[in-house]
């Protein structure tokens, strides 16, 4: 498919959703499109609902019409494929890393594919060297510091070779060096990518387009120089 | 050590450590059965032979860089299981000294032998060669599940019992027993809500229910050797003791 015929690579109508239990929405009517290649920072408060958010977009939560990613609907039927599709990186980096050691859980995700052999350590092996994490293949996660466990994650997600990025919150508990290793690495991507994140300095420094989000709607949207410049806005939905 | 293997023929067979841990794991998977067998089968009164067995193993351990004595303690560990028959016995009244001895060091020896693969072998080689070589598939993706869930247990327990540490819990402490009541019942709860979260992020990552083998599995000539040593010497000396 030529660039010009090329679908959204994520299209999203008017989601709505409310936890069970809950006794208001997380989202109340949120339609986005993001072009293929278009990287977006997705802000607001705490509850506004950027998880729930993200949790629609590899199918982990499903919403009739359901979303769709390149053209592809993320129903039930399409699940396996929209999470090759998609890599999501969750904000627990405990909840990502599971297998005995890093090379291993790198693995995982192409050998769930089908790959083997040779196929499988050229991913693993590109992975990691692009999150700069080469030399922690052969660790046990428990042994790494919570900057080399936010790479590895990323590297996880990438060694699916995914075409959107999803990130949630992927500096929070880092120090200034590790937030730098995560933007180095989020920036050497060709992928679209949608970020969560309260780190406004990390929306700035990758993305290109910024998404407000607060109590469940999208309350501003535009680029990123102009809303992230816009400290009232900021300010009102409890961003700044 | 690399506990993973992605090549497979190339660097089979040496740059991974000794010999003993990169041998093909459907043959140190088939050397434990037979060796278990073994140890099933040595005639009652004959059990002062497993000795052998015990001296041979330690041996191998030091050949895999493993230090005897862990291979000696951890097998202890087994020891308390193999104890309740023969308490049982005690209990009913059916106590024979030789016949509890006699089970301890089958026991025993078993538990040293099973340490040893798991010393030398990652677990989940252990559960790839035990589906090639035919174990029902549903035995091994749950014994590939209790072992992520055990893993996560440990960890949280580890990390709970550090920070309990840290605010000055000790053998010393006053309810001491509730305490460690309420922090069992945590580590459950708050380990399923884990293992749940874990279970997502599998699953976003393609996972159907199966754990993927981590590499093709290829015998080479010093495997054959070994398999055909292991199970040759335990069949010989079976028929030997009958
Ligand atoms: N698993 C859940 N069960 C019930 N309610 C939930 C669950 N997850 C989120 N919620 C609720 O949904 C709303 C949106 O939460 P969400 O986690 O999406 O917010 P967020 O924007 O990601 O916040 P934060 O910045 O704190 O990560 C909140 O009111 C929250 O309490
Ligand atoms: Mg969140």
């Amino acid at each position: 498919m030529d660039a010009l015929t090329q679908p959204p690579a994520i299209t999203i109508a008017g989601l709505a959703y409310r936890w069970k239990g809950a006794s208001e929405p997380a989202l109340r009517g949120v339609s986005l499109e993001v072009a293929a290649g278009e990287r977006i920072g997705l802000v607001g408060p705490n509850g506004a609902g950027k998880s729930t958010l993200l949790a629609h977009l590899n199918g982990a939560l499903l919403a009739t019409p359901p979303l769709r990613i390149g053209g592809i609907p993320v129903d039930r039927a399409h699940l396996a494929e929209i999470r090759r599709t998609v890599g999501v990186v969750q904000q627990e980096t405990d909840d990502q890393l599971f297998m005995p050691t890093v090379g291993e859980d790198v693995a995982f995700g192409p050998l769930n594919a089908g790959m083997v052999g040779a196929a499988v350590a050229e991913r693993v092996v590109g992975a990691l060297e692009r999150v700069g994490a080469l030399a922690l293949m052969d660790r046990a996660h428990g042994s790494l510091s919570g900057g080399e466990r936010r790479r590895v994650a990323i590297a996880t997600v990438l060694s699916m070779d995914v075409e959107v990025l999803v990130l949630d919150e992927p500096t929070s508990n880092l120090d200034a060096r590790g937030r730098r290793a995560v933007v180095d690495v989020l920036t050497r991507l060709s992928q679209t990518i949608l970020v969560a994140s309260h780190d406004l300095e990390l929306v700035r420094a990758t993305c290109s387009r910024v998404v407000v989000l607060d109590d469940g709607r999208i309350v501003a949207d535009g680029p990123a120089d102009v809303i992230l410049a816009d400290g009232k806005l900021l300010r009102k939905h409890g961003v700044l | 050590m690399s506990l993973f293997h992605f090549g497979d023929t190339a660097e089979h067979g040496h740059d991974h450590g000794t010999l003993i841990e990169s041998l093909d794991p459907r043959v140190k998977v088939v050397g434990t059965v037979a060796l278990a067998l073994w140890i099933g089968l040595v005639p009652a009164g004959k059990e002062p032979l497993l000795a052998f067995l015990g001296v041979g193993l330690v041996v191998v351990a030091g050949l895999a860089q493993i230090p005897p004595a862990t291979l000696i303690v951890r097998a202890a560990g087994a020891l308390p299981f193999v104890l309740v028959p023969g308490l049982l016995r005690w209990m009913t009244g059916s106590f024979d000294l030789r016949a509890v001895l006699g089970m301890a060091a089958r026991g025993y020896t078993a538990a040293m032998v099973a340490t040893l693969l798991i010393s030398v072998t990652p677990f989940p080689s252990i559960l790839a060669a035990a589906s090639a070589l035919g174990v029902p598939d549903l035995l091994v993706q749950t014994t590939a599940l209790v072992y992520r869930y055990l893993i996560v247990l440990r960890e949280r327990g580890a990390a709970m019992m550090g920070s309990a540490r840290a605010r000055g819990y000790g053998t010393a402490s006053p309810n001491r027993v509730t305490v460690a009541g309420n922090m069992l019942g945590a580590l459950l709860l708050g380990s399923l809500d884990r293992a749940e979260r874990v279970h997502r992020s599998m699953l976003a990552r393609g996972y159907t229910g199966r754990f993927p083998i981590a590499r093709a599995m290829q015998m080479q000539g010093v495997d054959w050797a070994v398999a055909a040593l292991l199970v040759g010497s335990v069949g010989a000396s079976l028929a030997w003791m009958r």
